[in-house]
């Protein structure tokens, strides 16, 4: 896509329409576009990612959290960890804040996954990208075969999304795991105790015509992607997104660079055997 | 026939220019330093004799060190609104008396700002540029622009190219479309001289064979060199800054309570916070690492994507350096290894 | 300064070349607990001076040969010493080393303001100033802190202004003068003005020199009730 726009730094300008407290520290904000027509024709797909800016803050780097089967608003979900994401943090139902976007590539849902088998898996706040690939997955349910939803969190507090949980769980067709790392099961917890990638292992999806997508903290994905390699998923047939630090989103401003690979431009989405061959610098 | 420009009236031009409204950067004195400058009288320009390489690039005349991308002002119950910046306003621009090597930066910039997204606050200002360079008839010491595979008389870039002759003479190759049009709305100050005048360009011979950087580098990603060389570093902008190619930049607000600036501020891939993600992880911990982002980048990645090794030769980095590191000698111990 | 770098502490003990100056920016380290005295071995060497031309702080200088061992408990004791050095030591009484200080200060404030104004306009912001003073080890500046963000970053002349201030505050009873700041500045600032205006009225205030006593109190560290000045009490 080339950017019609003269100023390729400038934002369209959103209302905050909706505040979702998802767990302590991580919020959800549903943004509407103040100029309508710019909603209307705005389109991405799942895995594309944006910049959010509260104007005297900055602006900070997350994916589009929502379905991109929904259209006229956008989601993301985000964990305040420094200047912007605190100030978005203070943002308050009605406040005008800043988005660009939307950038990169994505998960090749319409180009290779449809009419697959596929396994989605999500660790912490990671589950934003692969909840965006979730709902546009399920929005057009019939045209994909079995689809598992794997989630797990350090503790069940700490879970995002918890209503949607809920609701995936009691989708016919859908199989859903959740887990939360040992020590933070409450009590009665219904879901699986363990990290993971053990849980992968124990719940084995097939690898079969199947395509595995997840996202997670470097460390979550570091070692999940071993189990599913085991477990015979094809390398070209697992994706996962990174989150490398960004500036501008849009392959200048040299931040987000490994090895050759602008990850705003070719990426955030990787197949497994794409990550590879890059160096480790992610 | 050639044509020939002499010394005086290449400042004669500057003068023109000028009063055309147009910024003049050349070469001029500021303290001990020859630098890069918007000058405002024609006769700050030094001759170029007394000069072989400016002591900054004339990036910033494209890309500068901090510019405003837009303004907002924070309106009543959290509502924003932003003007952003427009540069149909800015001058028209001529860069008289740059080296051939500084030139050959603009079609490397050219490349990422232009690349899918065309970032408009480095094209508007490029646009405007016009490049009369002067091919150097002397080298500087650390200067290697022939080991990299750009030249004295490099024409890359240019849009118009002198070359020294006798008599404080210049001749005068235009290269452009824009270089023509210069040419021909100054005719006055060019002169026509039979045959081809002899012209001074320095023999700089290569130190090394630039050819066999990228594959050494393809596999040797690891390698004990990198320690070595990235030691002595302090990770400090220095060479990104002085580099005619390095691009790298941040975003940053800046305002009070009413309103204020989003900023392009010059970055570098050195600093270690460079690449540190929100959640605290950062892929690239020590100055290794960030030593050999800047040499791969330079010389295998650029290369990769966009064709071009982000490298011209001039050796500012080398100049700057606080603690001598020497870019040339690095790829120079590169080539040496690749060829045993 | 290499001393504080993980790749170095990692590898264990250090050996150390200093000359005097170095001396006192190890003896500056030491007092404020980045680095202990017995992680450091220190070879001194004599120094008549560096520089062609020589260097305008070698010209003032009053540590010509580090102190070695057996020296008071008030200087750092290199572990070895080697040679001593030709040159006199520069007196107390020397002020000859504040000697473009007052060249500055004699200008008359709008001549002093144009002064850094041009000077800082050339800032890019590259902080190779920080990153060779060997005081400046902060594992993150104030300048990287963006919430809230104290110093601006961008090279325009209130974010200069306020770096090139701030970063002199913070050396101020700090910088022992070796002059790496200026020396690393590839736009030719001169830094050590700013440094040397600061250890000036330090002296005078505080009678207190950066560097030169490894037990006594960092200036901006001590307290006493016994201050002469009244806003201590």
């Amino acid at each position: 896509m080339t950017a019609t726009l003269t100023n390729i730094y400038a934002p369209y300008l959103m209302n905050v329409d909706e505040i979702i407290e998802e767990a302590p520290g991580i919020r959800t904000l549903k943004l509407m576009f103040q100029d309508e027509e710019a909603g209307k024709s705005f389109a991405f797909k799942a895995g594309q990612f944006g910049l959010y800016s509260v104007f005297g803050a900055g602006e900070c780097t997350f994916c589009i959290a929502s379905g991109a089967t929904r259209k006229g608003y956008i989601e993301c979900s985000f964990q305040k960890v420094g200047r912007v994401t605190n100030a978005l943090r203070d943002v308050e139902l009605g406040d005008t804040v800043g988005f660009r976007g939307p950038y990169g590539n994505h998960f090749p849902l319409d180009e290779k996954v449809k009419g697959h088998n596929v396994v989605f898996i999500g660790m912490g706040i990671g589950l934003a990208p692969v909840r965006s690939v979730i709902w546009t997955c399920l929005d057009e349910r019939d045209q994909y075969e079995d689809v598992t939803i794997i989630y797990g969190a350090r503790s069940a507090e700490l879970m995002v999304y918890k209503r949607e949980l809920a609701e995936w769980a009691k989708m016919p067709g859908v199989k859903f795991v959740k887990t939360v790392d040992p020590g933070g099961n409450p009590p009665g917890w219904d879901g699986e105790v363990g990290f993971v990638p053990t849980i992968v292992e124990k719940a084995a999806p097939s690898p079969k015509d199947a395509f595995a997508i997840l996202c997670g903290p470097p460390i979550g994905i570091k070692f999940t992607l071993p189990v599913l390699l085991k477990l015979g998923f094809d390398p070209e047939r697992i994706y996962t997104t990174l989150e490398n630090r960004m500036k501008c989103g849009i392959g200048k401003c040299g931040r987000c660079n490994v090895g050759g690979k602008y990850v705003c431009k070719e990426g955030p989405v990787f197949t497994a055997a794409e990550l590879k061959a890059l160096p480790a610098e992610y | 026939m050639a044509t020939i420009i002499t010394a005086g009236n290449l400042t004669r031009l500057a003068g023109e220019l000028m009063k055309a409204g147009c910024r003049v950067i050349a070469p001029a004195k500021l303290d001990g330093m020859v630098v890069f400058k918007a000058i405002t009288d024609e006769h700050e320009m030094l001759p170029e004799g007394e000069y072989i390489l400016p002591h900054s690039s004339f990036k910033e005349f494209v890309f500068p060190r901090t510019e405003c991308i837009l303004r907002y002002r924070l309106g009543e119950q959290g509502k924003v609104s932003y003007e952003a910046t427009n540069l149909d306003a800015e001058p028209a621009q001529a860069a008289i008396g740059c080296r051939p090597c500084d030139a050959a930066s603009l079609p490397i910039l050219d490349k990422v700002f232009g690349w899918d997204y065309r970032d408009e606050f480095y094209f508007k200002r490029r646009e405007k540029l016009t490049v009369v360079s002067i091919a150097c008839s002397r080298a500087g010491e650390r200067c290697y622009c022939t080991s990299v595979g750009c030249a004295p008389d490099s024409k890359a870039g240019s849009d118009i190219l002198l070359k020294k002759t006798a008599g404080d003479k210049y001749v005068v190759e235009a290269l452009s479309d824009k270089g023509r049009q210069l040419a021909e709305k100054h005719a006055s100050l060019f002169e026509k001289a039979e045959g081809e005048p002899p012209v001074e360009v320095v023999d700089l011979k290569p130190a090394f064979d630039v050819e066999k950087i990228k594959p050494w580098l393809d596999t040797h990603f690891e390698d004990p060199l990198w320690l070595d060389m990235a030691a002595r570093c302090m990770g400090c902008g220095t060479c990104a800054y002085g580099c005619p190619t390095c691009h790298c930049f941040d975003i940053v607000d800046e305002g009070d309570l009413r309103g204020g600036c989003r900023l392009k501020n010059w970055d570098t891939c050195a600093a270690v916070l460079f690449t540190k993600h929100g959640s605290g992880h950062n892929p690239r911990t020590s100055q290794e690492q960030r030593y050999r982002q800047r040499v791969m980048h330079k010389f295998k990645y650029y290369l990769e994507k966009f064709g071009l090794r982000a490298c011209v030769g001039c050796g500012r980095c080398s100049n700057r350096c606080p603690v001598g590191q020497d870019l040339y000698a690095v790829l120079k111990t590169i080539a040496e290894r690749a060829a045993k | 300064m290499y001393l504080k770098r993980d790749e170095v502490l990692k590898r264990g003990k250090v050996g150390l070349v200093v000359k005097g100056c170095d001396a006192r920016a190890v003896t500056g380290l030491i007092q404020e607990s980045q680095v202990a005295r017995e992680r450091l071995v220190l070879i001194g060497m004599a120094c008549d001076g560096v520089g062609e031309p020589l260097l305008d702080m070698c010209k003032h200088c009053d540590v010509h040969t580090p102190a070695g061992p057996g020296a008071d408990a008030h200087r750092l004791a290199c572990d070895y010493v080697s040679g001593k050095a030709t040159v006199a030591d520069a007196k107390p009484e020397d002020e000859g080393w504040l000697d473009d200080v007052r060249k500055i200060e004699a200008l008359m404030p709008p001549e002093r303001w144009a002064f850094w104004q041009e000077k800082l306009s050339r800032c890019i912001r590259c902080y190779a100033c920080r990153q060779v003073c060997p005081l400046c080890y902060c594992k993150r500046c104030l300048v990287e802190k963006n919430e809230p963000q104290w110093i601006s970053s961008s090279a325009h002349e209130a974010g200069n202004f306020a770096w090139n201030i701030i970063r002199a505050m913070h050396l101020a009873g700090r910088c022992i003068g070796c002059g790496a700041c200026e020396r690393a500045c590839p736009q030719d600032i001169p830094l050590t003005l700013l440094n040397k205006k600061m250890a000036e009225s330090v002296a005078r205030h505080f009678k207190y020199r950066a560097g030169y006593d490894p037990t006594a109190a960092p200036a901006v560290k001590a307290f006493d009730k016994a201050d002469e000045n009244d806003f201590f009490r």
